[in-house]
């Protein structure tokens, strides 16, 4: 029997045709039978993990919420330049704290402070930033500074400019214009500018 | 038969033909499925699609390396904190002698200041950038990492199989292999925070709003504002990646 040209189309056609019944029909299921799940979202798999993690704790409870407390030293803080620094960035995560009273750190060592405001050349400029030694002489940030008012430091910063040669006795002395608390007795006349820095 | 030059056109006719026809059905499914659009094309075209959009901005001129960011990540997301495995990390940047910049990865989170050091530099924050296009998810070898709808990428730690293509594949390094359970962990914008309206845990520590986040699909968010307004820059754009997270102040040379 001689064969035909078309068993090779034949053969053809035939794959072709059960291909294209399996594509189609996979095609059409899938968009009339498989549920449209949101984009993104493909298999149960995933929903359970999504869940699974929008289910973990919270641990840093914001300051929003340490204010509800601890009002005052809120009040003190919220208006003082450390106002961006949250609660919980000096004193730890508050979660614990607020679910089962746990103790509040209070690290007054100077690491904290120098953490943020040792002086980098990579930090920003416009950023306060110490050279600790210059600046205190070795003496803990908290002698002077209060964290929750930084900017009132104490002893008080001067407020008006310092020509070279002015003698503080003029305006601070006895009988001048604004004189020296009686505490500072014991100092002596030459070291005023050792614990009052400039700007205020 | 012998083969006449007749029938050989005609077999081979027929069988490119056939191919032809084979081939017209996978390639309509695959148009079919690529017209429903990808991320990008849904929030523009519709907001009912996304419910949530979230974006980080960083910018690069606030960041003063303090790292409080780096230990509120590791505290509210269980990642280890005395080894050198960071969801979130600091990248500093200096300027050598010779006009190089040289980078050093810092991922400690202690409390104490760097030695100091008087080269010109910055400070860049580096996590996932939970890419609207990640090289991550397509290499998955058990689909066990996924992008949600609001365009987190998430792990299931239950799929994953440890395998650490993911993390050869992420042009970030925002992956790493957690010691304890064995799997692949990575940032994922604090889900757990975001979806009860409160920021991740880098965002909400920063001292001096150096990060920000937001969901761009509400109409008047900053970050969508900052967005519009600012020279925002993504990390190595040129790989398609289409990262989420913008900086600004980033400088040539940053990778």
């Amino acid at each position: 029997m001689k064969r035909s040209i078309l068993s090779p189309l034949i053969i053809l056609g035939v794959v072709a045709g059960i291909v294209a019944v399996f594509l189609g029909g996979w095609w059409i299921l899938s968009s009339l039978v498989a549920p449209a799940l949101p984009q993104g979202t493909r298999t149960l798999y995933q929903e359970a993990t999504i869940v699974r993690t929008m289910e973990l704790p919270v641990a840093y409870v914001g300051s929003e919420r340490c204010r509800q407390c601890h009002q005052s030293v809120s009040e003190e803080w919220l208006h003082s330049s450390h106002r961006t620094v949250t609660c919980e960035d000096c004193h730890g995560q508050g979660s614990e704290h607020v679910r089962r009273g746990t103790p509040m750190l209070v690290n007054t060592s100077i690491d904290l402070c120098l953490t943020c405001h040792a002086r980098q050349a990579a930090k920003p400029a416009s950023f306060p930033q110490v050279n600790f030694q210059e600046h205190s002489g070795g003496r803990p940030c908290l002698e002077c500074h209060n964290p929750m008012n930084p900017g009132s430091v104490s002893p008080p910063r001067i407020p008006h400019i310092i020509n070279e040669g002015t003698n503080c006795l003029t305006c601070h002395g006895n009988g001048g214009l604004k004189p020296m608390p009686a505490d500072h007795e014991q100092r002596s006349n030459q070291t005023c500018l050792q614990c009052h820095g400039q700007g205020g | 038969m012998a083969m006449t030059r007749r029938k050989f056109l005609k077999v081979s006719g027929v069988t490119i033909g056939g191919l032809v026809v084979y081939s017209l059905l996978p390639l309509g499914l695959w148009l079919r499925k690529t017209s429903k659009g990808g991320a990008e094309e849904s929030v523009a075209v519709s907001n009912q699609a996304l419910p949530h959009h979230w974006v980080m901005l960083i910018d690069v001129t606030k960041c003063i390396g303090c790292r409080r960011c780096l230990n509120a990540c590791k505290q509210e997301n269980d990642v280890p904190m005395d080894l050198e495995l960071n969801r979130t990390w600091l990248e500093k940047y200096h300027l050598t002698d010779n006009g190089d910049w040289q980078v050093e990865f810092i991922s400690r989170t202690e409390l104490a200041p760097e030695p100091a050091a008087e080269e010109k530099g910055f400070y860049v924050p580096k996590l996932c950038n939970q890419c609207a296009n990640p090289p991550c998810v397509s290499v998955c070898p058990v689909n066990a990492t996924f992008k949600t709808k609001d365009g987190v990428i998430l792990v299931d730690r239950e799929r994953c199989i440890g395998c650490k293509y993911c993390i050869v594949a992420c042009p970030y390094g925002a992956r790493y292999l957690h010691p304890e359970t064995k799997v692949v962990d990575k940032c994922t914008f604090c889900y757990h925070r975001i979806i009860r309206g409160v920021p991740p845990a880098c965002v909400a520590v920063c001292p001096t709003g150096a990060r920000a986040f937001g969901d761009i699909n509400i109409p008047d968010d900053p970050v969508r504002q900052r967005l519009a307004e600012e020279a925002l820059r993504v990390i190595k754009p040129s790989l398609g990646t289409k990262p989420t997270v913008y900086y600004n102040g980033l400088r040539e040379g940053v990778r």
